[in-house]
């Protein structure tokens, strides 16, 4: 079977556990506080904006205190929020769900308490590891495009694929540090460099594996590029749909990643194919 | 034991951590909840933008009628909610005045003069605390009372504006806010020679130099000091002072020797002053014709050469006045205006050479390619006045008819309500010079109910009723047009005078 064609495979073998809808729970436990903070700030209005402008240093909350401009300004604040929630919160669901996805893939049971608990006794190193790489993915998206700040046109574009292909590739070398850390007991430090090791053995599926997901999150990405339009356009209001329906997609895309690198990554230690 | 013991007092210790930055975020976000004030603003910025998406949708979709009512209610609202708060909630004042000098605007484009004007009136009781929304309410209910033809309320209006932004101390601050604001005494001095008021309209010809000749002497922004510099040319020709006009236009044209646009505006002045002033047409027909040939480019060219046929006309020398205004059809198609005004004009010149059919012809041209013009309107009354004229009265029935299918067909397309209501009552002057005066009644009474927004319609009941007295003998009917007009706008000063008239008709 083609590389490619396993990948495939294996996402459609991810999708089929959900009709054990536990395995979703953890990721879909983390969608539900984004969306009580999206709730949160688009209901708060004008009365907390000294509170959200904390979040986003040299923002004057005067700047928030207004409609329309309190959402536009949603996506950039609360984008700002989701560093802190991915490396304390969402590596705990990640990991959780490693820990139900490698149990099914085994055909062995686990509850969703028992997986957050095994997951929340290594947090530490989920926590640092999580550090380390959204430290990479950022410095890999800022790096590239400080490079090409003031240049224009086809160029500007072609720089900015170029950065997102980049993040895309470090992404794909970071994807098994949870596997590592969860199933193999490895520490933080030590499953980087395994997950560097694994993903350069096998690097066509962990490129799909990270770029399958992220394109289905570029639609609600490209549309919420221009808030003032869709504002315009539609209503001020829809950038709170916009801004849920993002987050959603985001679950399906992170519940697709983490489960199909998990199924990988057991099948290819569990038969030996990467010894 | 003693593990298991660990990891469970660790369980705890991560728990009280995670209840204790709940707590901690959710006091700091009490802590940094705003007042309740804030949300009030809020809610009526939230409110005012929704108002702005139905108006700019009213806009896109051609002021139909339906969504002007909604768009305006929505303005209407805010001010209702809000206007109390006003002088208590910072910001509040704001949102309200916006909100109500918008729905006079709104009115005012979907040509509700009379709603726009009481709703500017309103915005000056609103704005007493904002200069700019009330120089503007101000100038615009001018503006307004001008297009109802109300010279006095007009001037009234100009008159305050002028105390109130055009004293010494005002003076820069006005320029700022609208350049167009500093022609007011030049409309002030227009008004009294409209109304016979010879002293009036020099004493505010003279106020119009000193606000022009002070904004000179002050300003440094070139654009503003050129507009300004017109300006007083205008003061100048209104005046009538024509050789002090020629003198200042020879300065300005050697002020402005490098801008060919001011150049061609500055002869086509010096032509206007030569024909309308001095009197000396030949000269003027050379400058306007130099305005044509020496700028083709410039805004002026088309209308240079209109005014150079004009002479011709004027001089009974109809060819040659009818090659310049083929010129302007030919040769500035995108200037529609001047374009429209050519072709009426050759129709009335085929016309001067009784050639009807001719004529008619280019009336059907004008009418078919530019209908919302005015020419447009009149073209297909045109033709059959030519006929009614020539006593050809069934041709002249026929281009009627013909011209009622037109307005017809403007009311079915998809047209704004300008044009809507200009064929409505395009609809009712055919029938009427025709004489067809029972279906002109009708269809007065009809129009009220098709515009509700639109009061200047209510009026048609009082015009129905003196056709059904006098034009058909018919003061039953004209009675029970009355008594329709006063159940259903009762308490209006139009109630009123269809009240007087019930009472003279049955005397």
């Amino acid at each position: 079977m083609s590389r490619i064609a396993r990948v495939f495979r294996i996402f459609g073998a991810v999708l089929s556990y959900l009709k054990h809808g536990k395995l979703a729970v953890p990721l879909f436990l983390y969608f539900l506080l984004q969306l009580s903070l999206i709730l949160l700030y688009a209901g708060s209005g004008a009365k907390a904006a000294g509170f959200w402008a904390l979040f986003s240093p040299g923002l004057d909350p005067e700047a928030i205190r207004h409609y329309p401009e309190h959402l536009f300004l949603m996506g950039s604040i609360l984008g700002k929020l989701d560093i802190p929630l991915e490396i304390f919160a969402l590596v705990l669901a990640q990991g959780a769900t490693v820990l139900l996805v490698a149990a099914a893939a085994r055909r062995a049971s686990m509850g969703v308490r028992e997986s957050l608990g095994a997951a929340g006794r290594r947090y530490l190193h989920l926590v640092i590891a999580a550090a380390a790489a959204s430290a990479a993915v950022f410095a890999g998206f800022r790096y590239p495009m400080a490079l090409i700040d003031g240049i224009a046109g086809v160029p500007r574009g072609l720089g900015a694929g170029a950065s997102v292909l980049i993040c895309v590739v470090l992404q794909a070398f970071l994807l098994y540090v949870i596997p590592f850390i969860l199933i193999e007991g490895r520490s933080a430090p030590d499953a980087i460099r395994r997950s560097f090791g694994f993903a350069g053995r096998h690097f066509v599926e962990s490129f799909l594996f990270a770029l399958v997901p992220f394109l289905l999150t570029v639609p609600t990405l490209l549309l919420s590029l221009n808030p003032q339009a869709i504002a315009f356009q539609i209503s001020p209001e829809f950038l709170v749909h916009l801004q849920i329906a993002g987050e959603a997609i985001q679950l399906i895309a992170t519940y697709l990643l983490v489960g199909g690198l998990t199924i990988f990554f057991v099948e290819t230690r569990n038969t030996g194919e990467d010894q | 034991m003693i593990p298991n013991r660990k990891t469970n007092a660790l369980r705890r210790r991560a728990a009280r951590r995670a209840v204790e930055a709940v707590v901690v975020a959710a006091a700091l976000f009490l802590a940094a909840c705003g007042p309740g004030r804030d949300s009030e603003r809020y809610a009526a910025e939230k409110k005012l933008f929704k108002a702005r998406k139905l108006k700019e949708d009213l806009y896109a979709g051609g002021m139909r009628s339906e969504f002007l009512a909604k768009a305006a209610e929505s303005y209407r609202a805010i001010v209702r909610e809000y206007g109390d708060s006003a002088d208590t909630v910072a910001g509040i004042e704001e949102i309200v005045v916006s909100a109500q000098m918008e729905l006079a605007e709104l009115e005012y484009r979907g040509r509700l003069l009379r709603e726009a004007r009481d709703d500017f009136e309103r915005a000056m009781e609103l704005a007493k605390n904002v200069p700019a929304a009330l120089a503007n309410a101000l100038y615009s209910a001018g503006v307004i009372s001008e297009e109802l033809g109300e010279s006095a309320q007009a001037a009234r209006y100009y008159g305050r504006f002028s105390e109130r932004f055009l004293a010494a101390d005002s003076l820069a601050l006005t320029v700022r806010m609208n350049p167009r604001y500093l022609v007011t005494p030049l409309k002030l001095a227009d008004l009294a020679n409209r109304q016979g008021d010879g002293e009036g309209s020099r004493r505010w010809l003279k106020e119009a130099e000193r606000v022009f000749s002070s904004v000179i002497a002050q300003e440094k922004d070139p654009a503003l000091l050129r507009e300004t510099r017109y300006n007083l040319l205008a003061a100048y020709l209104q005046e009538k002072d024509w050789m002090k006009g020629l003198a200042f236009t020879n300065e300005l044209k050697d002020l402005y020797r490098d801008n060919p646009q001011d150049l061609s505006s500055l002869l086509y002045l010096e032509a206007r002053i030569n024909e309308d002033g001095l009197d000396k047409p030949s000269k003027a027909l050379a400058l306007y014709l130099s305005v044509a040939d020496d700028y083709p480019k410039g805004r002026e060219a088309p209308d240079a050469l209109i005014a150079a046929a004009g002479i011709h006309r004027k001089a009974e020398r109809l060819e040659e006045a009818a090659k310049l205004y083929e010129r302007v059809a030919d040769e500035f198609k995108d200037r529609i205006p001047s374009v429209v005004e050519a072709q009426w004009q050759l129709a009335h010149i085929e016309e001067r050479k009784g050639d009807p059919e001719a004529a008619a012809l280019r009336y059907r041209s004008i009418y078919a390619d530019y209908p919302e013009t005015l020419q447009g309107f009149e073209a297909p009354l045109r033709i059959a006045f030519i006929y009614r004229e020539r006593g050809a009265r069934d041709a002249a029935n026929a281009a009627c008819d013909k011209a009622i299918e037109h307005y017809e067909k403007l009311l079915s397309d998809e047209r704004p309500l300008a044009t809507k209501i200009m064929a409505e009552q395009y609809v009712i002057r055919a029938l009427t010079e025709d004489k067809r005066w029972e279906a002109a009644a009708e269809r007065l009474t009809a129009i009220p109910d098709r515009y509700p927004d639109y009061s200047p319609f209510r009026e048609n009941y009082l015009r129905a009723a003196s056709i059904y007295e006098q034009e058909l003998g018919d003061k039953e009917h004209a009675e029970k047009v009355l008594e329709t007009c006063v159940a259903k706008y009762p308490k209006t000063e139009l109630a009123g005078a269809a009240l007087k008239e019930l009472a003279r008709l049955k005397r």
